[in-house]
């Protein structure tokens, strides 16, 4: 099962993550070093001054988030093959809920859209879902009760 | 400047559209995307900052102000979009429901809404700085792809905020599918601080658990929604601004009118947010309410009322007291370090004690001027004067005046703005 202090991302996520940090990384050096304004000392108040300083202080929390991800990342793996019959991360599961087929893939919270496709394992539907195999039901108890009948799982997992 | 006035002008237009989810369940007047972008910022400004994962709570409400205003051109898409039958009876049917569809198709689906709204925000923001245009951008991207916490948070709040919504239309109409929305958050929201609020939400409207807290606080807000300005209601406006529209539209100003400044940006958000909450409890006071007795009112609506010295600090210290008052009754079951935050900020606003403070309300009354002048606009016979002449005395800001030395192009000519008074 999913350990919550772990961040759980699939190859090209993490290859998405990896970029964004180069990338930052890259942005950051050239400030720091090529395009700091000349008033770095002043103390007048000056826009060009401002900006740069709010940038750099957002890019150093945005560094610092993905510093944090990228220490704590584990990367989904296809089950083997004896496995591959219950629901884990990187599962694309076909459900029937009230006679409507639905279909998402199951993703840690970071790469998680719904809107796409993508739930989160720490979502209560995700959550419920892990470990389920063709045929189980599971039953999700907001208010109103919704029965989730899985019907297929499927992994592709590059 | 011309060019964030145009902004502010086109984000308006939310004021006045009504959120399509509630249009097609058939909600008596629902909410406006102004009026729910609103609540999102409060709600997910205060969940926000209990999360233990600490996030950026000025990014989290600049996301939030944001996360809807591509629909000023691309309208409210729904889930639902392009699916929906004819027949008004299915129509309802279907909507019970949160919609099921393969993944491809839904990937294909959000690929369309993504490219037309981003579109449509690209063509909102097009004319502001290079600087505000890529936060803008920037922070709708964290939106709609989830790609940092802000983002993530924002967009699970979004929809938390909606199931509230919904919640309190069925609590008044129970005849109201909530359904899908439950459906949907069950997939969508995994932020313990969100799910702790959906637990308490579940509470409260199945288990009839008296509200308490933060579910308390937003609910109260969401009956304030619907509150329209006083200074409207006076001045016999049809569907007016409500202050909640107007909180949001000053949000959003203070954000691109004070980008530049040095000053607490977190803060003049936040006071743009809070400012007004206490006339849920206090009703929103004008200064012309004490002067208009018999069939006067046209006659005094046509001025800023004129007071001795004495007379005007007389009517702030009673005016402070009775807002505040209603600050301490409206926030008295909220955490002690939340409820200090917003009386604090309240009160730092009203009483102009610090810079941002000035600045919040000087944008607060050049954001009700902007509304006047567009009602004047439609309206010729609209009581301008009373506003022109209060502007005169209440802003002061070098920046803000220039904003409204060119709102004053836009809307009036010359030949309009003569002394009533003179024949």
């Amino acid at each position: 099962m999913p350990d919550e202090n772990n961040f759980y991302l699939t190859k090209e996520g993490l290859k998405k993550i990896k970029k964004e940090y180069e990338d930052l990384l890259q942005i950051k050096h050239l400030k720091t070093t090529g395009e700091a304004p000349k008033i770095l000392h002043s103390e007048d108040v000056d826009p060009e001054y401002l900006a740069y300083q709010e940038d750099l202080s957002m890019l150093d929390s945005k560094l610092l988030e993905l510093e944090n991800i990228l220490k704590n990342t584990k990367l989904i793996k296809m089950p083997p093959k004896t496995q591959q019959d219950a629901i884990d991360l990187g599962a694309t599961v076909l459900v029937e809920i009230g006679g409507s087929k639905d279909e998402f893939v199951i993703v840690g919270t970071l790469e998680a859209n719904p809107a796409e496709g993508k739930i989160s394992n720490e979502s209560p539907v995700g959550r419920q879902l892990l470990g389920k195999k063709v045929g189980d039901e599971i039953v999700v108890s907001s208010p109103h009760k919704t029965v989730y009948k899985i019907k297929k799982i499927k992994y592709s997992i590059a | 400047m011309e060019k964030i006035l145009d902004f502010l002008i086109k984000a308006g237009n939310l004021k006045k559209m009504p959120r399509t989810g509630f249009v097609w369940l058939g909600v008596k007047e629902p909410e406006t995307i102004a009026q729910h972008s609103y609540r999102v910022a409060l709600m997910n400004w205060i969940l926000g900052m209990k999360e233990k994962r600490k996030m950026n709570i000025e990014k989290v409400i600049k996301t939030s102000l944001v996360h809807d205003i591509c629909e000023v051109y691309a309208g409210d898409m729904t889930p639902y979009w392009g699916l929906l039958p004819a027949d008004p009876v299915q129509r309802l049917e279907m909507l019970k429901h949160y919609i099921r569809l393969p993944k491809g198709v839904k990937l294909k689906r959000d690929r369309v809404k993504h490219n037309k709204e981003k579109k449509a925000l690209q063509k909102l923001i097009k004319g502001l700085d290079q600087k505000d245009r890529k936060e803008m951008m920037d922070f709708w991207m964290d939106y709609e792809k989830m790609r940092n916490r802000e983002g993530r948070f924002v967009r699970q709040g979004d929809k938390v905020e909606t199931l509230l919504q919904a919640l309190e239309y069925w609590g008044s109409a129970p005849d109201t599918p909530v359904m899908g929305w439950w459906e949907e958050v069950e997939e969508v929201v995994d932020i313990p601080v969100l799910r702790d609020f959906l637990d308490k939400l579940e509470k409260n409207f199945y288990k009839k658990k008296a509200a308490f807290g933060e579910i308390e606080f937003l609910m109260k807000i969401g009956q304030f929604k619907k509150m329209p300005r006083r200074g409207w209601v006076l001045r016999e406006v049809k569907n007016p601004e409500t202050i909640v529209e107007h909180a949001f539209l000053t949000a959003l100003a203070v954000w691109l009118l004070g980008s530049r400044k040095r000053l607490n940006h977190e803060k003049m958000l936040k006071m743009s947010l809070a400012y007004e909450i206490c006339e849920i409890y206090a009703g929103d006071e004008t200064p012309y309410d004490k002067l208009i007795s018999g069939g006067n009112k046209n006659e005094v609506l046509k001025r800023w009322p004129k007071l001795l010295k004495k007379e005007k600090e007389r009517l702030f210290i009673q005016d402070y007291k009775k807002e505040k008052k209603a600050l301490e009754k409206l926030t008295a079951n909220l955490h002690p370090r939340l409820k200090k935050e917003l009386i604090g900020l309240w009160d730092e606003c009203k009483r102009q004690t610090t810079f941002e403070g000035t600045f919040v309300n000087q944008v607060y009354w050049l954001t009700t001027y902007l509304q006047a002048l567009q009602y004047y606009k439609i309206n010729k016979k609209f009581p301008i004067w009373g506003w022109y002449e209060q502007v005169r005395q209440y802003i002061y800001d070098p920046a803000l005046i220039r904003f409204l030395d060119i709102l004053e192009k836009k809307f009036l000519s010359r030949k309009l703005v003569i002394d009533p008074d003179q024949p």
